[in-house]
């Protein structure tokens, strides 16, 4: 070591004077050759004798001169710089080459860089202000209900739960309650704005470390069911709300009807240890019995998220094993969920990390991911074609070089350092890509995530260069390695650049891959697509289109139903005055915005053992019938003879009648809710399945029942306005926002939607999906048809020979492009054949982002097929007219 | 063809020769011939990118004098490091030649 540093020093100092030091070294060589001559003189030799055989006993004075010089330089290091000049200038002379290297390289490492910037935040980082984050641990919670079903570990779990944790719990420093951030109403009046507010523990910051931006954060007495109501408040909404200024300290704000105190503001970018960041952070003992539910402490429910802070030397497993254990042991609410067991597993908060399943979006960033690595990977295969077309024409240049004496190792050195060079340079303009692409993506992916850093940051950057130093050596060292391969005096003897290659099966090799990666982003591609299309046209059994429902609330909820009911009226009232409303009703609740679930029991079909089947439940109306749109399969409607005295009647929905009675007609079946006791209701109609909550639910079954024969206190849901609009209902929503604005000097709340928006939160995987693997799937298949023109356009420059001679013996257009498309056509066919295998392969993966589609299906295939063929047949257009075009007398001259 | 002198040892044999005392270039391969009775044949010059590697490495010193005949040149001197490397060096050399002597020669112990 020592020795180095001494090394090092003298080469430095040496570097530094090494003009002085050369003149030294050749006046000590000169005087020793001198002296070896003055020898031989004396000797009796003649002058030039005497001076031959100095220099005979001296040996190669320049060469030892230039081996002295090694020791004043950085050898390797003045040997790099020096490839590196060599290398740009190589680039500077070929721009053509270098501009459509560097793009194809921008192109794919910037996908990567973007979907990299997403999934980093979102899996593969501990979320930002957390001290030693290795040590605290989400509790995650898996649910066994014999004979039934069992949960996947989900972070869920009760506050009652989450309290017997914290108090007798040895294995964490501490264990802290929170609630996933929900909607409040800021401020008073139908108009308020929404915030997202987080109840927490009152050691919540503490146990993560955090220090306040401004003011302070809860203390123990702030977390006490009689202490004044406080609230931290994000770093963003400080900005907003309070323009930054420390009068927010101390200032009250009004959420949802309650009054808190802001005492303090979180850090830029906290979000505690979700990626869903809350606006608000209240302590939950003062307001859980308000805010949750009465009891909010028991174990019915799970609303709560529980993280934890392991104590020091206490490992995950055995934290596991004692929270399983405390859960165990807790008196259990049997009759109403049966004997569950649960078992706690607890789990690093870097999501990617955890035990729990994970959402559609952190699934579909991971997609994204390897879908942006086959990206990448084409942008390879791309680069190395062009390298190897482009050595094909440097051939004579490698050979000079390597007759002069460079050592191969330094060749391919240098070469590589050629292909290091674009692929910084790629990673550099993929960084200018990735600065707009990844926001517009983190948009896209993950709206409701506040992102601690910008899109572009060092260890996006760090991703980025990894990723060009791959490229550059997977894409680099083959042909580098291919071409100083070269047989020096073959290439130096032929006049013309050497075409004879050895590198045809390579370049071959890398047109097959290219051409399989765009056909699996293209299935892919094809599939979301599909799914896009089919969940917009999913028929959802009422007409969705032209629909508003507005629900609206109190600030204090001490109406009487009668009270309720005549206000709906009003609402409806109103709302019927307005220009391009159709039909106004009131209703209980409608598909799509949840829905009752009952028992029942079918005297016609007795139940199997345990068996316990349900229906979901809406109360209808004729009119409400005909405003939702329902559509009638077989049997009649409800009617307005349906009333309190006639017997019971009810819809089934064609799902109910395949579960209930398969095979046979539905028709005037009985069916009893909750007992066996109770009246018939008959089945006198079947309609359209619909969906109860969501587009991806599974499909239910559900009865509509007359809500003239029902008792009409016995519904959970507060009642809606629902309107049929003649015109757009999203233009529609304002106006209807307006006329129920005033009605009620106590309303709180007006919920005014167009029923189809309810559903944009679902498209929107399915919609990334098909954006970013169209995006992908485009330009693989760009970078693949370069690939084939390149090919093409130069086998056709190589043929030119041949070509005339065939056109000079009378071939015509056709067999000339026959001669040269047939290559083409095998290959791609060739990557064809493997992409519809791989991608068949890989369908799985996306198998559950889909919707009513499959990557197996057969049109996604044929799609991607006859897209390439089509990109196929037009990257080969040019170099075919150039083939047809040779004019047999130039070309065999120019041989 | 010219007997190769083994990686290191012309470093070793500038060191040895150094150790009587400072010397030049000239000095040095005179040195070397007589105490070698001519049998390590080396191009005299190959002494000047060894003298460049034993300085680097800390062993050797060098500065400009002037000669018994009034001639400028470059004198070399061994430094501490390079006697201590010396002394390694002789004593792993010795070891070796030992064992090679009781293979080659049949020798026990």
């Amino acid at each position: 070591m020592l020795e180095l540093m001494r090394t090092l020093a003298f080469r430095a100092r040496s570097w530094v004077r090494r003009g002085a030091l050369d003149t030294e070294l050749a006046e000590e060589m000169r005087l020793h050759r001198e002296l070896l001559e003055a020898d031989a003189r004396r000797a009796g030799l003649s002058e030039d004798a005497a001076r031959q055989a100095a220099a005979l006993k001296f040996g190669n004075a320049t060469v030892l001169r230039e081996r002295s010089r090694d020791w004043w330089s950085f050898g390797w290091l003045e040997a790099a710089a020096q490839d590196v000049r060599y290398a740009a200038r190589f680039l500077r002379r070929s721009p053509g080459f270098t501009v459509v290297a560097i793009l194809s390289l921008a192109l794919g490492i910037g996908a990567n860089a973007a979907v990299f910037t997403v999934i980093d935040g979102l899996l593969l980082k501990p979320p930002a202000h957390i001290v030693d984050p290795g040590r605290v641990v989400n509790i995650n919670v898996l649910r066994d209900y014999p004979g039934q079903r069992q949960t996947p570990y989900t972070p869920a779990l009760s506050f009652g739960d989450v309290y017997a944790l914290r108090e007798s719990a040895t294995s964490f420093e501490s264990v802290v309650a929170f609630s996933r951030p929900s909607l409040v109403r800021l401020g008073r009046g139908p108009d308020a704005p929404r915030i997202k507010e987080s109840k927490v523990s009152g050691d919540f910051f503490q146990v993560l470390g955090v220090r306040p931006a401004a003011g302070r954060f809860f203390q123990p007495e702030d977390d006490v069911p009689s202490a004044e109501r406080t609230a931290v408040i994000s770093y963003g909404f400080w900005q907003r709300h309070f323009a930054g200024t420390h009068a927010a300290i101390g200032s009250r704000i009004t959420t949802s009807g309650l009054d808190f105190t802001v005492i303090g503001v979180a850090p830029r970018g906290f979000s505690g240890v979700v990626l869903d960041a809350a606006d608000v952070w209240v302590p939950l003992e003062p307001i859980g019995d308000v805010r949750i539910w009465q009891n909010w402490k028991n174990r019915r429910g799970f609303a709560a998220r529980a993280f934890a802070r392991l104590r020091n030397g206490v490992t995950p497993e055995a934290a596991s094993a004692e929270a399983t254990l405390i859960l165990q042991r807790l008196p259990d609410d049997t009759a109403r969920y049966g004997a569950v067991t649960e078992t706690v597993q607890v789990g690093s908060i870097i999501p990617a990390r955890g035990p729990a399943v994970q959402g559609a979006d952190v699934i579909v960033s991971m997609r994204l991911g390897q879908a942006s690595a086959l990206v990448l990977l084409a942008a390879c295969a791309n680069l190395a074609t062009l390298l190897l077309l482009r050595a094909l024409t440097r051939r004579r240049e490698i050979a000079v070089r390597m007759a002069v004496g460079i050592s191969r190792r330094r060749l391919v050195g240098q070469l590589l350092l050629e292909s290091l060079l674009l692929s910084l340079a790629g990673a550099l303009a993929a960084l200018i890509a990735a600065r707009w692409g990844g926001s517009a993506l983190r948009g896209l992916v993950f709206p409701q995530a506040t992102w601690a850093t910008g899109p572009v940051d060092g260890r996006v950057f760090g991703f980025a260069v990894l990723c060009a130093i791959v490229v550059a050596l997977l894409a680099g060292l083959a042909p580098a390695v291919r071409l100083t391969r070269a047989d020096v005096a073959v290439a130096l003897r032929s006049a013309a650049p050497q075409l004879t290659v050895s590198t045809g099966r390579l370049r071959q090799a890398l047109l097959v891959l290219q051409v399989a990666l765009s056909v699996v982003l293209m299935v892919g591609a094809t599939a979301f697509v599909q799914s896009v299309r089919r969940a917009h046209a999913f028929d959802m059994g009422y007409d969705l289109d032209r629909l508003v429902v507005g629900r609206m609330f109190l600030e204090s909820d001490t109406q009487s139903t009668a009270g309720r009911t005549a206000m709906l009226d009003e609402a409806a009232r109103r709302v019927a005055r307005l220009p391009g409303v159709a039909r106004v009703v009131v209703a209980p609740v409608v598909p799509l915005l949840g829905s009752s679930s009952r028992g029942v029991v079918l005297p016609d079909r007795p139940p199997r053992p345990d068996e316990r089947l349900f229906v979901g439940v809406y109360d209808v109306t004729p009119e409400l019938i005909e405003t939702l749109g329902l559509r009638l399969v077989s049997g009649r409607w409800i009617q307005s003879g349906d009333v309190r005295g006639a017997p019971p009647v009810l819809l089934a929905t064609e799902e109910m009648a395949r579960r209930f009675w398969p095979g046979q007609s539905p028709l005037g079946r009985c069916v009893k809710f909750g007992s066996d006791t109770a009246p018939c209701h008959e089945v006198v109609g079947v309609v359209r399945d619909v969906r109860t909550m969501e587009l991806r639910e599974e499909t239910l079954p559900v009865a509509f029942l007359a809500a003239a024969q029902q008792r009409s206190d016995n519904s959970f849901f507060t009642g809606m306005v629902v309107a049929r609009t003649s015109r757009d209902a999203e233009e529609m929503a304002p106006a209807v926002r307006d006329v129920l604005r005033g009605l009620h000097p106590d309303l709180a709340s007006l919920e005014i939607r167009p029923l189809a928006a309810l559903l944009e939160r679902e498209y929107q995987p399915l919609r990334l999906g098909a954006t970013m693997f169209g995006v992908f799937a485009l330009l693989a298949i760009l970078l693949a048809g370069v690939g084939l023109y390149g090919i093409l356009a130069f086998s056709v420059a190589q043929r030119t020979g041949e070509i005339g001679i065939r056109t000079a013996l009378g071939a015509r257009a056709k067999d000339l492009i026959a001669l040269v498309s047939g290559e083409a056509i095998r290959l791609v066919t060739f990557g064809l054949v493997i992409g519809a295998a791989a991608s068949w392969l890989a369908a799985r993966t996306v198998e559950g982002l889909l919707f009513n589609s499959s990557a197996r299906a057969t049109s996604p295939y044929v799609i991607a097929g006859l897209l390439l063929l089509a990109v196929a047949a037009a990257a080969s257009a040019v170099p075919m007219r150039r083939a047809a075009k040779v004019d047999p007398v130039t070309a065999l001259r120019a041989e | 063809m010219r007997d190769e002198l083994l990686p290191g040892t012309l470093d070793m044999l500038i060191l040895k020769a150094l150790t009587l005392a400072p010397m030049h270039g000239y000095a040095i391969a005179q040195h070397l011939q007589q105490v070698s009775k001519d049998v390590l044949r080396v191009e005299e010059g190959s002494l000047y990118p060894a003298l460049q590697r034993v300085q680097a490495k800390g062993w050797v010193k060098s500065e400009w004098r002037e000669t018994p005949n009034r001639r400028r040149a470059r004198y070399y001197t061994i430094t501490a490091a390079g006697r201590k490397r010396l002394g390694d060096e002789m004593q792993s050399y010795q070891r070796m030649a030992a064992a090679i002597q009781r293979v080659l020669l049949g020798q026990k112990g």
